[in-house]
């Protein structure tokens, strides 16, 4: 279980997260949304322990989690960056192994059992194929799938994604976060940054929305994406609709031009407004 | 189906191992045969027979009464010390380019350009300059001492400049580097021209020689390169995982604060074993570590070791070559011979490399 009280980080003089208060706890599928420099990925990087926090507390299982040495969070938190970066020409079975170091003894090799653990999480992010290639041969969406996998290779009870899927197509956004689910369903806690409100929508069961730093809504999924929050959120015009297959609430943004009509010029549209949120 | 490719993948990597053993035995192969033979090579000829039995009585193998006192000298306290420094010097300057390439992600960091060869070479021009150069400790001349002294404050004060709001900075870094080199560089040029007199010496220490160095110099260099060579091999998984970037290592459970201090002591100290007993050597430390990561990848434990002995080979036959290519008996530093053929070598290297140096 993860808890944040009252948190204020940032880097240098700015303060990029001011007062989050958030409980995780276990087993839970939740979306990180919001507008772009809301604070997500710093407090991502907060709740993983590698930006320090000004004041307030993180706690991992009751425990800050600054006392923790840093392969025993590592042990229990995996996390996938939004950007990774490649200096050297690893494999990407050299890369994915790497998720297997916290298990590691000093001067030990990674073992077998390491190696088959590398190549299962390979099989299930299905890049098998690519275990020979170099990293920097890969595309910026194989490469994603490739840290995937590496998160999966190291077998933590939490995992934390950070705009994991953003280079993948359509199919392959399904295919990870039906796999994310299939890690949820396992026992798993998995916390992820969106910006795509449909894909929260269809997977995650609780959302919650940073603004300026400061968690705007917090709640189940049906409950808060809804046409006025989402709008206000955003700051722009946004419509709810259910899947027409799952019944899960969908998005819709409704452009504030249109190309509509024989001239071919863009004209205004007279979608109206949405309506104030009540309460 | 899938079976099939993950044994695939098991018979890849023990071939991987067996390609790195393989290429170890054969480098080591290489660099004791290097130094057998770097000992037979000099100005006074001495059969091969008499120079291998001079060898075998001078480790005290064999007891041989014929054996000529004078030639038991000449190569096992003059040709023998020196070849051994001159490979320790040549695994010291490889490694210690490998480690600050891997540890600042940059294909152009070595001993040079990161400052610590030239703050060595100042501390060793300034004694020089003094006219200290013949007061002794350690039962060799003061000059080592201050060249270690003067690499590791050089590194001090790169760390110092690097660092911003206590972070250090791995792409400031090697701007400072070569500030602080450029800087002390100046401070060598001007030493130089204000004494006359001692320009030929700091010129040997400005470009590196095994001129008249033995056992002594090798003691002296010694523990500085054993315990440099242990951190950064300790290290070098670590290193591995911070190549994918700082935060990304951490998430993986590298404590990359200590690691990074770590790795550059440790590289520090071997560069400042190498520099204070043979004076700025360059390009050893770049070309070595970028034709093993060509060959066998970037793998870092693997990279140390494959580096190590490949810079011993070079740094030997370089300065065998320093010793015989003038034809009047004068020797050249050796860092002319490495520049020389390191600086067109590698240009080849990075054109000719279809995988580029490893680096983006």
């Amino acid at each position: 279980m993860i808890e944040i009280i009252n948190i204020f980080a940032g880097y240098q003089d700015q303060e990029v997260l001011k007062g989050i208060s958030l409980k995780i706890i276990h087993n839970e599928m939740i979306g990180i949304l919001g507008p772009n420099g809301s604070g997500k990925t710093t407090l991502i990087m907060a709740l993983t322990g590698v930006v320090p926090i000004k004041s307030g507390q993180i706690l991992l299982d009751g425990k800050p989690i600054r006392t923790y040495p840093t392969r025993q969070v590592a042990k229990r938190v995996a996390c996938v960056p939004q950007k990774s970066e490649f200096s050297f020409d690893f494999s990407n079975l050299s890369i994915v192994l790497m998720g297997r170091y916290p298990y590691l003894d000093s001067w030990a090799d990674y073992t077998r059992q390491d190696r088959e653990l590398a190549e299962d999480a390979m099989r299930q992010t299905g890049i098998m194929k690519l275990a020979q290639k170099s990293v920097k041969q890969v595309s910026g969406g194989e490469a994603q799938l490739v840290t995937i996998a590496r998160a999966i290779a190291q077998t933590t009870e939490i995992l934390v994604l950070d705009e994991a899927t953003s280079n993948l197509d359509a199919a392959k956004k399904i295919q990870v976060f039906d796999l994310l689910t299939k890690k949820n369903s396992e026992g798993a806690t998995v916390i992820c940054v969106l910006h795509d409100l449909n894909l929260a929508a269809l997977y995650c069961r609780r959302l919650i929305f940073l603004k300026n730093g400061k968690v705007v809504i917090d709640g189940q999924t049906e409950d808060v994406f809804k046409d006025c929050i989402l709008s206000e959120i955003y700051e722009t015009d946004i419509r709810v609709s259910k899947h027409p297959v799952t019944g899960t609430p969908q998005a819709h943004f409704v452009p504030h031009c249109n190309a509509v009509g024989s001239g071919g010029g863009l004209r205004r549209t007279g979608f109206c407004k949405v309506d104030k949120c009540d309460g | 189906m899938e079976n099939i490719s993950g044994t695939g993948l098991e018979h890849n990597y023990q071939h991987e191992k067996r390609r790195f053993a393989a290429s170890t035995i054969i480098l080591m192969a290489a660099a004791v045969t290097s130094v057998i033979l770097a000992c037979s090579i000099g100005r006074i000829e001495i059969p091969f027979s008499v120079m291998l039995k001079s060898l075998a009585s001078g480790f005290g193998l064999i007891h041989d009464e014929t054996l000529d006192p004078i030639h038991r000298a000449i190569i096992f306290d003059i040709r023998l010390s020196r070849v051994c420094l001159s490979a320790m010097v040549g695994l010291a300057l490889a490694v210690s380019g490998a480690a600050f390439q891997g540890i600042l992600r940059n294909p152009l960091a070595d001993p040079f350009t990161i400052g610590v060869s030239a703050g060595g070479a100042f501390g060793a021009a300034l004694i020089i300059f003094l006219g200290l150069g013949s007061k002794t400790s350690l039962g060799l001349g003061i000059i080592p001492l201050a060249a270690l002294v003067g690499a590791l404050s050089a590194l001090a004060a790169v760390i110092t400049l690097a660092r911003v709001d206590g972070i250090l900075r791995r792409d400031t870094m090697v701007l400072a580097g070569i500030v602080v080199a450029t800087f002390l560089g100046a401070l060598v040029s001007l030493l130089k021209s204000l004494d006359e007199e001692s320009v030929a010496s700091i010129v040997f220490w400005v470009m590196g020689s095994f001129q008249g160095r033995g056992w002594s110099h090798a003691i002296f260099a010694f523990p500085y390169l054993i315990l440099g060579f242990i951190l950064v091999v300790t290290y070098s998984r670590e290193i591995d995982l911070m190549s994918l970037g700082d935060f990304p290592a951490r998430h993986l459970g590298v404590d990359t604060n200590r690691a990074r201090a770590m790795v550059l002591i440790g590289a520090s100290l071997l560069t400042a074993a190498a520099v204070s007993v043979s004076g700025v050597i360059g390009f050893v430390g770049l070309v070595a570590p970028h034709l093993v990561r060509m060959t066998i990848g970037p793998n870092h434990s693997r990279l140390f070791i494959l580096s190590g002995l490949l810079g011993m080979i070079v740094m030997i036959w370089s300065d065998v070559a320093a010793r015989i290519i003038l034809p009047e008996g004068e020797e050249l530093p050796v860092g002319v011979i490495t520049a020389l053929i390191g600086g067109p070598f590698f240009c080849v290297l990075l054109k000719g490399a279809k995988t580029g140096t490893g680096f983006d």
